[in-house]
């Protein structure tokens, strides 16, 4: 028996505007919700993930916590560490630093940004980086990632090139952007590192990047391991970005946590509504039953009703995320990263909103196929 | 009173409904009470009948506690200055800057110093042993309930190991999630070229009206050091250093209001699809003499009961995730905890009526004001 | 002495897009006491002219005054207040609110009223003794017959002890038994009590029962003759 047509759920739903309205609007609510916190999570993580790479690794400070603005190691340890570890390629000192940093004046409104003073091998090192224009900055001069406005909380156009920043008291003048896809680095402001040194007086880098000719870091690690003095501690990037990475897991359970609580109300309000559909329509399921229709047919043509008007909703939150979301970013611990609607965040917003239909409907549904025909007729 | 009986019969006439319907509001109202809570725990964090007389001294452009370094002798100096009422130099030492739900903030001080400077009382402990022990530490009541930790524990923090020797609480809500040790112990925690540094001075002025006047002379004092300071009133400070707290709340503030719309949603479908119902039952009740307002407020009440039923299931839930789970969140040494008070509460509750209210007031008018021949011609 | 008064009554509305005209310059008096039975086929207008004699719907034309009050120039506040005072409404569905017991639903028009609890208990108490359901009063809706339903219907509309009472097809949804217990019911109220009643209904059977009976078609308003009367119920 082929069943009740979907014309006939299509117009149900127009049998009551206002509650149609009401549950799609509901649904459309969870949906935006859950692409907004899918691309919240996945921007998280995909702005550590990026960074790492398989064949370098970080040299901190040990007493540091594994933090790298907390960590101090000799300004000349690049060097020791080429002579000293075989299968080194390159490597890179770099100051990382949390700083004010002031636009146009040297009295000029004051912006919490996040300098790096690399060298030029840094370049080569973070492969991620691509200058998108200009060019690599000199003494006095920086290059400006493409979320470092974000970061600092102003407008992309009060970064242009030519524009003067006021570090540590000193001008930089930009004269580069770059990009750094799924990495933290966009959110950066770069600068030499040797003059960088001078102004804020200090004679030790932050830490050191190595890379090295394989993925394998035995010798590196050994060489820490001998060098007490210099109290070193070796972390491939993979693993230290993998560990920030976990750091943030409470926050991202927190975000999902909220995602599935809204979506539980709204779930509610889903299973209210096909609850009303069910009790209003007694009668007329009943007369459908004693036609011939039976209890499967009634709970399928219920869940076409609740689907549609899930999905309905949650094609209209897909859109309301996408229009909302355009060009976000999320400034977050001294970082920022962009929020991007995706494949996979508009699939998760969308697999939500049909979850939401079909998990609705199933009380309803199970009692609509489940009605006495003969007392439902009687009902008045 | 006699329509209070309908009322309140009226909401259990479909008790699969309102029963969904209770839950659904619940779920949302849970979610606003937390964000309210993180939103109260900030204003207080932010607030105190101190803040106004107290100036902080820090390392210009910096953010982060673990890169601010200033000599410790600054203190006799600043002491000097006209207006200062007491200095305290404060050690800080953080389990990581950025905005963390574990965050784990040491402030070492000298004791004598400490106990004039901050309004601190011991619930617990003896403060005799803290002064005299160099590894004792007083814990704040937050910290102490958040980590299960009593007088006489011993708590470690990387290479850091103190002994509990005192619970305390404070008149500025953030103290309490901090752990207090002695200076000298903390600053060997550290590198051992920053022994003899300090984070930050605590300055008490005489006149809080010269705030400004005496902030900007004790940078003066500093302008051409190797370490300059940056010295700013302390609301302004930590208004500074919770910023990633605040962008965070932003978007929980976001939820809160989506959760709100959730509610009022949820709440105007459950109301009109129970007025549906019983349009000619209004007629009724006009035809035997009841006004139109009589109606109206019948259903409003309805609306209200269903909210405020809900409400309370929301804040009972959300109580005892607070009290059960003791929730904190911090940043560049800043703690703020999620409070809890009957302020809150009250809010809660008033945002569940004030929805109520709202989405009733339609399905209130409309039924009022129903033609009473065509209702009593309705088939419901 | 007459109670109700229609002067030249019309009454008009759309109905799918056509104009319907139920009353076109009725006039109608009762006198008190009466129980006044209006017969006529489904969709005469006989349910639009006891709305209007109760004051819940509106005439286009002419004047309608009942008990003393000019109905057609009341506001909706004073004809809510009037009912209450004047009228008690039996409907074809007895219409009792399903959350509440037989006792609550008879009280319901007492909640209107400044009397205390046990006046108030009083009153319900003897108009469900008068319809027979005293044992009933703690008992829903949903579970009294059809015709006990009815009969508390019918003892709400008794309790505000109205002047007049309004019966729309009150038989209509009730099995033959069921119906001759409750218009032998109307009429103890009219003869006992001297209730002004007026009762619509298509059914000549239940016309019997009252004093004076007129018919309504197309409008208008005929008195039936005696041997009108006789045919229609033979």
């Amino acid at each position: 028996m082929r069943g009740l047509p979907l014309d006939y759920a299509i117009r149900n739903l127009m049998r009551h505007p206002l509650r149609t309205f009401l549950t799609a609007g509901a649904s459309a609510l969870v949906t935006a919700l859950l692409v907004a916190t899918t691309s919240f999570v996945r921007g998280l993580d995909g702005t550590f993930s990026g960074a790492a790479q398989s064949d370098t690794a970080i040299l901190l400070s040990s007493v540091a916590q594994r933090d790298v603005v907390r960590s101090s190691v000799s300004a000349g340890l690049g060097e020791l560490v080429s002579a000293s570890v075989p299968g080194v390629q390159t490597t890179s000192g770099e100051i990382h630093m949390g700083t004010s940093v002031r636009i146009g004046a040297e009295d000029g409104p004051i912006y919490p940004g996040f300098v790096r003073g690399v060298s030029a091998d840094a370049y080569s090192i973070h492969e991620a980086v691509t200058v998108t224009s200009g060019r690599i900055p000199g003494t006095g001069e920086v290059l400006v990632g493409r979320l470092a406005a974000s970061q600092m909380g102003v407008d992309p156009s009060a970064l242009p090139l030519g524009e003067v920043l006021w570090i540590e008291s000193s001008p930089f003048e930009i004269v580069g952007t770059f990009s750094a896809p799924g990495t933290t680095l966009e959110a950066e402001v770069w600068t030499p590192v040797a003059p960088l040194r001078g102004i804020v007086q200090r004679d030790d880098d932050s830490v050191l990047f190595v890379r090295m000719a394989s993925s394998d870091f035995a010798d590196l690690s050994l060489f820490t391991a001998r060098r007490l003095d210099l109290e070193l501690v070796m972390i491939p990037t993979a693993v230290y970005y993998r560990e920030l990475t976990d750091y943030f897991g409470p926050i991202r359970s927190m975000a999902w946590a909220l995602s599935v609580i809204i979506a539980g109300a709204a779930l509610f309000g889903g299973a209210n509504t096909m609850g009303a559909a069910v009790q209003d329509r007694m009668r007329e399921l009943a007369t459908l039953r004693a036609v011939g229709y039976s209890g499967w047919h009634l709970a399928k043509s219920l869940a076409q009703e609740s689907v549609l008007l899930a999905c309905a909703g949650g094609l209209v939150g897909v859109l309301v995320a996408r229009f909302a979301l355009a060009g976000t970013s999320v400034g977050l611990a001294m970082s920022a990263f962009a929020l991007e609607l995706d494949a996979v965040s508009i699939l998760v917003g969308f697999a939500g909103a049909f979850l939401l239909g079909v998990l609705g409907v199933a009380p309803a549904a199970f009692r609509a196929s489940r009605i006495s025909v003969a007392v439902a007729l009687k009902d008045s | 009173m006699k329509l209070t009986k309908l009322i309140w019969r009226n909401l259990f006439r479909r008790p699969g409904r309102t029963f969904l319907s209770v839950c659904g509001i619940a779920c949302a109202m849970t979610l606003l009470m937390l964000v309210e809570s993180l939103s109260m725990g900030m204003s207080e964090a932010l607030s105190g009948d101190e803040s106004a007389r107290t100036l902080i001294v820090y390392r210009k452009n910096r953010y982060c506690p673990q890169t601010s370094f200033l000599p410790e002798w600054y203190t006799t100096r600043i002491e000097d200055v006209p207006g200062v009422e007491s200095v305290l130099p404060v050690k800080v030492y953080l389990s990581n800057c950025r905005a963390s739900l574990d965050l784990v903030a040491f402030q070492g001080t000298p004791v004598d110093t400490l106990l004039k400077a901050r309004a601190i009382q011991l619930t617990d402990g003896n403060m005799e042993q803290f002064r005299t022990e160099h590894d004792a530490a007083l814990v704040g009541s937050d910290f102490a309930s958040r980590k299960g930790l009593s007088v006489g524990d011993a708590f470690r923090f990387g290479d850091i190991d103190v002994k509990v020797r005192g619970i305390f609480e404070s008149e500025a809500a953030i103290e309490e999630g901090l752990i207090l040790t002695h200076l000298e112990f903390l600053q060997r925690a550290g590198p051992v070229n920053r022994l003899g540094t300090v984070t930050q001075f605590e300055v008490k002025v005489t006149d809080a009206s010269k705030a400004r006047e005496i902030s900007r002379e004790i940078d003066s004092l500093f302008a051409t050091a190797e370490e300059p300071t940056d010295t700013r009133a302390q609301v302004a400070f930590l208004e500074r250093a919770t910023r990633d707290l605040r962008e965070i709340l932003g978007i929980g503030r976001l939820l809160g209001f989506a959760c709100v719309i959730v509610v009022l949603a949820l709440v105007a479908n459950t109301v009109f699809m129970s007025v549906q119902e019983r349009v000619r039952e209004f007629g009724v009740f006009r035809t035997l003499g009841f006004r139109e307002e009589h109606l109206g407020w019948v259903v409003l009440a309805e609306s209200l009961a269903l909210s405020l039923l809900g409400g309370l299931v929301g804040l009972g839930v959300s109580l005892a995730i607070l009290n059960g789970m003791h929730l904190s969140i911090g940043t560049e040494g800043v703690p703020v905890n999620f409070a809890t008070s009957p302020v809150l509460f009250a809010r809660g509750l008033g945002i569940a009526l004030v929805t109520g209210a709202l989405a009733g007031l339609a399905p209130a008018i409309r039924s009022a004001r129903a033609p009473i021949v065509a209702s009593l011609r309705s088939a419901t | 002495m007459s109670f109700a008064n229609l002067t030249n009554v019309t009454r008009r509305y759309t109905k799918g897009g056509h104009a319907v005209t139920p009353l076109e310059g009725v006039d109608l008096t009762i006198e008190a006491g009466e129980f006044f039975v209006l017969l006529g086929p489904s969709g005469s207008g006989k349910t639009t002219l006891l709305n209007l004699l109760a004051g819940i719907d509106d005439a286009d034309e002419g004047r309608i005054e009942v008990a003393g009050t000019d109905l057609t120039a009341a506001s909706s506040r004073e004809l809510a207040r009037w009912r209450s005072d004047h009228i008690g409404y039996v409907f074809q569905q007895a219409n009792l609110v399903p959350v509440l017991t037989a006792y609550e639903n008879v009280d319901l028009p007492l909640w209107l009223l400044p009397l205390s609890r046990a006046e108030r208990h009083q009153r319900v108490s003897l108009a469900l003794e008068a319809v027979g359901l005293s044992d009933r009063a703690d008992h829903r809706p949903g579970q009294l017959s059809g015709g006990q339903e009815q009969r508390v219907a019918i003892a709400r509309a008794l309790v505000t002890d109205p002047d007049m009472i309004l019966a729309d097809e009150p038989t209509g949804n009730l099995d033959a038994e069921s119906a001759a217990g409750i218009l032998h019911l109307l009429q103890r109220l009219n003869s006992e009590r001297g209730k002004t009643i007026v009762m619509v209904t298509h059914d000549p059977r239940a016309a019997d029962h009252g004093t004076r009976i007129m018919h309504l078609e197309k409008g208008q308003l005929h008195a039936m003759t005696s041997d009108e009367s006789e045919a229609t119920s033979a």
